[in-house]
């Protein structure tokens, strides 16, 4: 015996070098392709229900995109969701080229079903959108010894009751009975086959893949045994007749007594890996009593029916939550659809409908809730109908029904209220197809739509003048700096500006007639001409000073006069205004205008 | 008398081959309605003949072009549907119709195409919103916002205008024509660089060399979009959205 299990060990050892030999050579060969899938598992022989790791790779030069089947299903092999991608990258240097090879690792946990050759056939890959195929494996399955009834491990079923009737709810329990005394050498228990429910409606209470379920101990014929509840179900006949509650397998690793015993009388102990199933059981399943009343659904158990909203009271346009409540011990999912009465004093919403079961004290409830948001349509008194609900009892074995009352709301008036539609309920509007749009027959669409702007010179050309406008304004700017630097030009060509208004406003006095104020601005267009070429006031020239600042500025001696003798021509005017025509003034005024432009050519720089 | 009789059967004559030259050469408004009535009728093969002979008449309008691809696509010609739903966008970016059906077309074709990298996905983008823009608008704006910006500009060199509120509206404009021209030039780009096309046979492979003997890079099906690079010989190297390059045969693909 110990020479065979040396053998089985040299021969998985053996296994385990061909395939990392095999994935070396692969990995070799990845200078010359691009991208290599291939599978490869962790043994090619095992036993049922035991567990193989199958792990599909892709290597290529740089991480890729890649897509493998979120499961695969492989006959006579259960298979676990895909796990990864566990990813490497790897850096090296052959023959002065740097080699980079990247690895995308998936893993599929495989539980062996059936004993025989099995073949896991060739796995679709996407890489980067293109489809890549793995290699076929092939595994050789041998059978797993199956423990015999009454041993230190067993799985027994337990059914809350053998008769019943149709649609009455029964419990079932799997439970793995494992001797006390071996429990502590049983390991890696897996459940391989689920129980496949015909002729039953079956609702899941337990599983102990997906909770803890508490152990107990029981003691049967004098020996201890630990009790592991698997899976515990809720059932409903959906048919009458004798009907079978089907085994489950359950695939675990027990060290088991080989039968031979050590120098010390104690037995010798081997692991073995070993189903072991539940026996059937059947139950009887009576039909229901004929001609049911009408609105029966089929509901079949003791049940209670309650109506209620969320308020009594509300404001016209405002919602109410409305519930209808059925709770017992019968299938709740099997009621169907409630009687409700049309609403006719409500705009009603869609319904929900929950159902559910819970498992207290040895005895399933179930409670279906049926819940609708309505909203009162006018004030006053509305009345939400009340219903019916017919059912089986088994145990009175009669047909009964129940029935919930009306419930009154007050709705008081409110102005922002919605307004009364003919219909009960609404729909949600949904786009049920699509497709492309119609034609656009429009003929006057036919315009040549492929002008661009930018395609007319005139568009490029107008960008000229932004520009422009910032070159003046640039040369203006140069030319008021370069000015700035001569403040006596400035300054004189200040008051030729100013010269030039007031002689504009001698000339205006004058349309009016006021010789007065249009001799006025000549004498002060003069003057103050003079001034500023002195870079003085004008209140403080006198005619001598006139006549030395004219002859500073190289003014020639008969301009001097003639300027000397206007201003004093203005003087005589101003303080005789009635000794001038208005002829007269305008003469001054022309005289001036002509010596102001001749000063100008002296006194501006 | 004989002579009027003959002048009046010269009339008629030239009136006759007038009627007929007439007929043979009709407007293309009449063509866009007669295309329409098949459509109508559902004789779409005689809309596209009247519908492409409206565009060899020299018309460019984004409708022909909607109402050809409509036509293509209740022939089942995915391909030659979506190419014309792109040429009429192009002529009318903010169509909405043309939007929909383009969208709905393209859910029909057999290839997906994902975009993985960020500089593809930016790529995608910009072309997604310059598809929208409309390019006289932009156009139009941009010479404004330079008008605008150049005279506040004016003004504030000369000494007046100094104000807030006028260099809040300078700096609007500026911000204004940089991006006018960032999306003109981008423009420039799509049309230039972003040559795109529409693969209309059914199925072709495209190939690491212009050579039917080279290795297959992927394979696209009929109404995938690709972008040219360079053209060699009766092959073009196009690349898809996802990056993914290779060469196909010319005849392959049309050019939007």
């Amino acid at each position: 015996m110990v020479k065979v299990v040396g053998c089985v060990v040299r021969m998985r050892m053996c296994n385990k070098i061909l395939t990392g030999v095999t994935t070396l050579l692969l990995l070799a060969s990845m200078g010359r392709a691009e991208v290599q899938v291939f599978a490869r598992v962790d043994r090619n022989q095992a036993q049922v229900g035991e567990q193989i790791i199958l792990t599909v790779a892709v290597v290529s030069q740089k991480p890729l995109s890649v897509q493998v089947p979120p499961t695969l299903r492989i006959s006579g092999v259960s298979c676990s969701q895909v796990r990864g991608p566990v990813t490497s990258d790897e850096m090296s240097i052959s023959g002065g080229r740097l080699l980079r090879r990247s690895t995308a690792e998936y893993a599929y946990f495989l539980t062996t079903e059936r004993a025989g050759e099995i073949e896991i056939p060739a796995i679709p890959v996407a890489v980067e959108g293109t489809q890549f195929l793995t290699q076929p494996i092939r595994l050789t399955v041998g059978k797993s010894p199956v423990l015999e009834a009454g041993g230190p491990v067993q799985v027994r079923v337990n059914v809350s009751r053998t008769t019943v009737y149709q649609g009455e709810q029964i419990i079932v329990e799997y439970l793995l009975y494992e001797e006390a005394v071996a429990s502590s050498r049983i390991q890696n228990r897996q459940l391989v086959r689920d129980p496949s429910f015909l002729n039953f409606w079956a609702e899941t209470l337990e599983d102990i893949r997906r909770q803890q379920i508490p152990t107990r101990r029981e003691t049967i014929n004098g020996v201890a045994y630990n009790v592991l509840p698997i899976l515990r179900y809720v059932v409903f006949p959906t048919r009458a007749g004798t009907l079978t509650i089907p085994s489950i397998t359950v695939s675990l690793v027990a060290a088991l007594p080989t039968g031979a015993r050590t120098i010390w009388g104690e037995p010798v102990l081997q692991p073995r890996q070993i189903s072991v199933n539940s026996p059937e059981r059947t139950i009887e399943s009576r039909a229901l009593p004929a001609n049911p009343p009408a609105g029966f659904s089929g509901a079949v158990g003791s049940f209670s029916i309650v109506s209620e909203v969320d308020k009594n009271k509300v404001a016209e346009g405002d919602p109410v939550t409305w519930k209808v409540i059925i709770e017992g011990d019968g299938n709740v999912k099997s009621v169907g659809d409630l009687r409700i009465p049309d609403l006719t004093d409500f705009r009603a919403y869609d319904p929900k409908t929950t159902a559910s079961f819970t498992l207290a004290q040895g005895a399933v409830r179930g409670k279906l809730v049926y819940e609708r948001v309505v909203i009162p349509l006018h004030a006053g008194i509305s009345q939400i109908p009340g219903t019916t609900f017919t059912f089986f009892d088994p145990r009175t074995r009669q047909y009964k029904t129940i029935a919930v009352e009306a419930k009154k709301i007050t709705v008081t008036a409110n102005r922002g209220a919605v307004a009364r539609t003919s219909g009960g309920g609404q729909m949600l509007v949904k786009e049920v197809g699509s497709d492309i749009r119609y034609i656009q027959p429009d003929v006057n669409s036919l315009d040549d739509e492929s002008w661009r702007l930018t395609d007319s010179p005139f568009y490029w050309v107008s960008y000229g003048l932004p520009v422009a406008w910032v070159l003046l304004a640039f040369g203006v700017r140069a030319r008021r700096i370069r000015m700035g630097a001569n403040p006596a030009r400035m300054r004189a060509l200040g008051a030729a500006g100013e010269a030039r208004r007031r002689l504009k406003a001698a000339r205006l006095a004058f349309e009016k007639n006021d010789v007065h104020g249009g001799i006025q601005a000549v004498a002060n267009a003069l003057t103050e001409l003079v001034a500023a070429a002195a870079n003085t006031t004008a209140a403080g020239l006198t005619s001598s000073r006139i006549s030395e600042v004219l002859s500073e500025k190289e003014v020639p001696e008969d301009l001097r006069k003639e300027v000397l003798a206007t201003l004093a021509q203005c003087d005589e005017i101003r303080y005789a205004p009635t000794s001038a025509s208005v002829d007269d003034a305008k003469a001054i005024y022309e005289k001036g205008l002509d010596l102001v432009r001749q000063l100008l050519r002296y006194l501006v720089p | 008398m004989k002579r009027t009789v003959a002048s009046v059967f010269l009339l008629v004559l030239i009136l006759a081959v007038a009627r007929s030259s007439g007929a043979s050469n009709p407007g293309p408004a009449r063509l866009f309605n007669e295309g329409n009535a098949a459509y109508r009728q559902g004789r779409y093969e005689d809309a596209i003949a009247a519908y492409n002979k409206v565009l060899a008449g020299g018309v460019r309008s984004s409708a022909v072009y909607y109402n050809l691809g409509n036509s293509y696509y209740r022939t089942g010609k995915l391909g030659f549907a979506i190419l014309n739903y792109e040429r009429s966008l192009r002529l009318d970016p903010a169509n909405d119709d043309t939007r929909h059906n383009l969208r709905f077309v393209s859910s029909l074709v057999q290839d997906r195409v994902l975009v993985s990298s960020f500089e593809l996905k930016f790529q995608e983008k910009l072309s997604q919103f310059l598809g929208y823009t409309n390019p006289n608008f932009v156009a139009v704006i941009l010479l404004l916002a330079v008008f605008v910006s150049a005279g506040i500009g004016g003004l504030w060199l000369l000494g007046r205008f100094r104000t807030r509120i006028a260099m809040v509206i300078f700096v609007g404009c500026c911000v204004l024509a940089a991006l006018g021209a960032s999306v003109m030039a981008g423009e420039k780009w799509a049309a230039d660089e972003g040559r795109t096309g529409i693969v209309l046979a059914d199925q072709t492979n495209a190939r690491f060399e212009p050579s039917e003997t080279s290795r297959v890079v992927f394979v696209v099906h009929e109404g995938t979009k690709v972008w040219l690079i360079r053209r060699d010989g009766g092959w073009a190297f196009v690349r898809l959205a996802n990056g993914l390059r290779g060469w196909v045969q010319q005849g392959a693909f049309e050019m939007i």
